[in-house]
């Protein structure tokens, strides 16, 4: 570099975007405060059920799964794109490849996030956690990603900077990554504009959906982020980072190691034991490169710690480093079978996810925004006083947010195991387990609030920011030597070549990442005896499929497993263990992965129609204190029966095998079982009119859940 | 073929195999970093990310 310095005839001008930086900075001001006020509104809803205020778009089901798409993908994308595009551009030491790609990016993904904002609370949903977005939408994700990935080579390949740093390999594994792992989860079959079938079903999904789901935390809330750590925290401490030796062996065993990991959602299910060891092997592995990268990023501090304590930026950043530590320490930790075996289901994990997303995620990008907005708006931040209140208030409500969680769920975890000398569960009912743990959601839910209230503190912080900065849009003018002047290197070794070549590079980091993805899923997609046929198990009636799609719609799912692990506590509460065979028609699985209420894989036959009736009406007339919400509108909305001959078309297209006759049918078959269940429902005085409500034809799906292989006695 | 293979195939040594990929990977980029005059790389690499380019007023 200094080389180029000495002659500057050879210098090349050019000016960075920062404009799409400014914009994408907004957003991620806008949509943190949506997210984390989502985020607040579902705590207060689990500890008083009230609060969805008797409406189906408000109620805990729907809100969830906004609150986590938000969460990741609208408050942190927005950051990561703009900390992206900020740092790539004096990384590369070039403009961004295009204005137009910027923009498209900028206003395609803002676009994205308002169709979720819609078509979340209407419960339009695939649910499949994570991605429980229809497939319209799933198509923009791929088209604005694109746009995304060839504004980001583009740069890459117009760069000045020889050497390729390895912040820009992290975004590079990003972007590979997350657009495979999009493309291959959400693959479906669509039965109209806005509901489709995934091509996996049972076990195969929980596969698929759980390698994409980990790997969304990977690639998405990890990788982009320690490449953000290795450009930021550099630049806020004005010193290179602590070993460059360090971050090239973090990144490729943690590109490596972190794609097989996945499984370890799947501990003591019905999925192959050689999948689970899999699984937790390479998750305890993964501790090994999670901590080498947070040593690298605190040692990077040496030197300035005084510093850390006044400068916001850094303080930010140091916290985060440390959450990043606390967190890829625990799940690690939840990862080793015996310590699952209590955690899974329970709120552990929902603290654990927490740590990573407040610890990490936010802290990081307090830090990225307290260090671009001055530097961006040219001025001087707004008040440092704000930025520490920010700070402690966000440190306190996540540190009341994580043990309030982890008591809640080593609490329930203890308590639903809990066995008697003579070999009889303790609490048999549910429902103790859940009240006992009410007080803690209102710890979580105080916590929560000053998380938000510390994000709006920041908010207003960075608007006065801009607001007192002087106006002023001209571009800066930079200069450095064109790629093709700077020295040659003939010395070079073919290390220092591949780095310094993009695309071979970006083609290894795949090989990398494929590998582990190829290995897990392709024997389960292949290999005849990886679900051990039961036949037994046969595909849901028409009405049945009408109900399970009133399920998800609902999100069920978010607080009702349908998994029984292979334990003596769980054959006791909930009958025999799942087993591959019984998800075979389940497109997509429904095996959950809390328990805010029960296990549903064998409610079927264990209560009447009528207990289920009245418990969707108000679930406290038959379990007293459940903190269900009331499903008014199940009894007010009707079922679709018009389109339940194209479902179970599209179902059999998939695989299932439905008779012609059944296709043809379907329309009659559904509506002879809703009479057949109306009926007997009339009997105990419900009106006959009921009959083409969804609430039958969710009774009809309940009721059939588990029993083709439950015991017959 | 490919598939009969894969149905016939004993899964329990993927775990096995997995690992070792690992292990091989891992000790082959510890080596590969370590390579002679790669510290010298690395010192102007990691300072240069220090530098924005020359700004011409």
């Amino acid at each position: 570099m200094s080389t180029n310095l000495t002659n500057p005839s050879q210098l090349e001008e050019f000016s960075y975007n920062d404009k799409v930086t400014k914009w994408f900075i907004g957003a991620t001001m806008l949509w943190g405060v949506v997210a984390l006020l989502l985020g607040v509104t579902i705590a207060f809803q689990l500890a008083y059920w009230k609060l969805n205020l008797g409406l189906e778009w408000t109620t805990f089901g729907r809100l969830r799964p906004l609150h986590t798409n938000a969460a990741i993908f609208a408050f942190v994308g927005n950051a990561i794109f703009a900390g992206i595009y900020y740092s790539t551009q004096r990384l590369c030491k070039a403009r961004l490849f295009s204005d137009f790609l910027s923009s498209f990016h900028f206003w395609g993904w803002q676009l994205i996030i308002v169709a979720a904002a819609i078509t979340l609370p209407l419960g339009i949903t695939t649910g499949k956690e994570y991605a429980e977005l229809e497939w319209p939408i799933d198509i923009a994700i791929a088209v604005v990603w694109v746009a995304f990935a060839i504004n980001f080579m583009g740069t890459l390949i117009r760069r000045r900077e020889r050497h390729i740093y390895v912040a820009l390999w992290f975004y590079i594994a990003t972007i590979i990554t997350v657009a495979v792992l999009h493309v291959v989860n959400s693959i479906s079959f669509p039965v109209d504009l806005m509901k489709s079938y995934p091509v996996y079903a049972g076990v195969q999904d929980a596969l698929v959906q759980w390698w994409y789901g980990h790997n969304a935390v990977a690639f998405f809330l990890t990788t982009p982020f320690l490449g953000l750590m290795y450009y930021f925290v550099p630049k806020a401490a004005n010193r290179p980072v602590y070993s460059y030796r360090l971050s090239i062996i973090h990144f490729w065993s943690l590109v490596f190691i972190y794609i097989w990991a996945g499984p370890h959602h799947l501990l003591y299910s019905s999925t192959p034991d050689w999948v689970q060891t899999v699984g937790m092997v390479f998750s305890v592995i993964l501790w090994m490169p999670s901590w080498g990268g947070m040593i690298n990023g605190l040692l990077t501090l040496r030197g300035v710690w005084d510093k850390v304590r006044k400068d916001p930026v850094l303080k930010f950043q140091a916290t985060a480093i440390t959450f990043y530590g606390m967190a890829t320490f625990e799940g690690p930790l939840l990862s080793i079978k015996s310590v699952n075996y209590l955690g899974h289901f329970t709120d552990w994990i929902v603290g654990h996810v927490h740590a990573g997303t407040i610890g990490w995620n936010y802290m990081m990008i307090a830090g990225i925004l307290y260090y671009l907005v001055p530097k961006l708006w040219k001025t001087e931040l707004y008040s440092l006083k704000l930025a520490n209140t920010q700070f402690w208030s966000a440190t306190i409500g996540l540190l009341l947010y994580m043990m309030s969680m982890w008591v809640a769920g080593i609490t329930q975890g203890l308590m639903w195991r809990q066995i008697d000398a003579g070999g009889r569960l303790v609490y048999p009912n549910f429902i103790e387990t859940v009240v006992k743990i009410v007080p803690m959601y209102w710890v979580r839910a105080f916590g929560g609030v000053l998380v938000l209230a510390g994000f709006i503190i920041m908010v207003y912080n960075l608007i006065m920011t801009i607001k007192l900065a002087k106006k002023d849009d001209t571009e800066e003018v930079f200069a450095a030597a064109p790629l093709n002047s700077s020295s040659e290197e003939p010395n070079a070794t073919a290390h220092r070549k591949l780095e310094g070549l993009p695309i071979l590079f970006t083609a290894l980091t795949a090989l990398a990442i494929l590998v582990g993805g190829a290995v897990e899923i392709i024997p389960s997609l292949l290999s005849n005896n990886f679900v051990e046929k039961n036949p037994n198990v046969k595909p849901y009636t028409p009405l049945e499929l009408a109900g399970r799609d009133i399920y998800i719609a609902e999100g069920c799912y978010v607080c009702h497993s349908q998994q029984i692990r292979p334990t003596p506590e769980e054959n006791l509460r909930y009958g025999k263990p799942s087993t591959a065979a019984d998800s075979v028609y389940d497109r997509p699985f429904q095996w959950g992965s809390r328990r805010i209420g029960p296990d549903l894989a064998r409610v079927g036959g264990k209560y009447n129609d009528m207990w289920h009736y009245r418990h969707m009406m108000n679930p406290r007339d038959v379990t007293p204190k459940s903190i269900m919400p009331n499903y008014t509108w199940l009894f007010k909305k009707k079922t679709d029966f018009a389109s339940i001959e194209k479902k179970v078309k599209v179902m059999k297209a998939l695989g299932v095998p439905y008779s012609d006759e059944e296709i043809r049918r379907a329309y009659d078959l559904a509506q002879n079982q809703a009479n057949e269940i109306t009926k007997g429902l009339v009997e105990q005085g419900i009106p006959s009119e009921m009959k083409n409500k969804q609430i039958i034809a969710l009774i009809a799906y309940l009721q059939r859940l588990g029993i083709d292989t439950a015991d017959k006695e | 073929m490919f598939k009969e293979v894969m149905a016939a195939m004993n899964m329990d040594i993927l775990p096995t195999i997995a690992l070792l990929l690992f292990v091989t990977v891992f000790v082959g980029v510890v080596i590969w970093s370590f390579r002679k005059g790669s510290s010298k790389v690395y010192e102007n690499v990691s300072s240069s990310a220090l530098d924005d380019g020359v700004i011409k007023k």
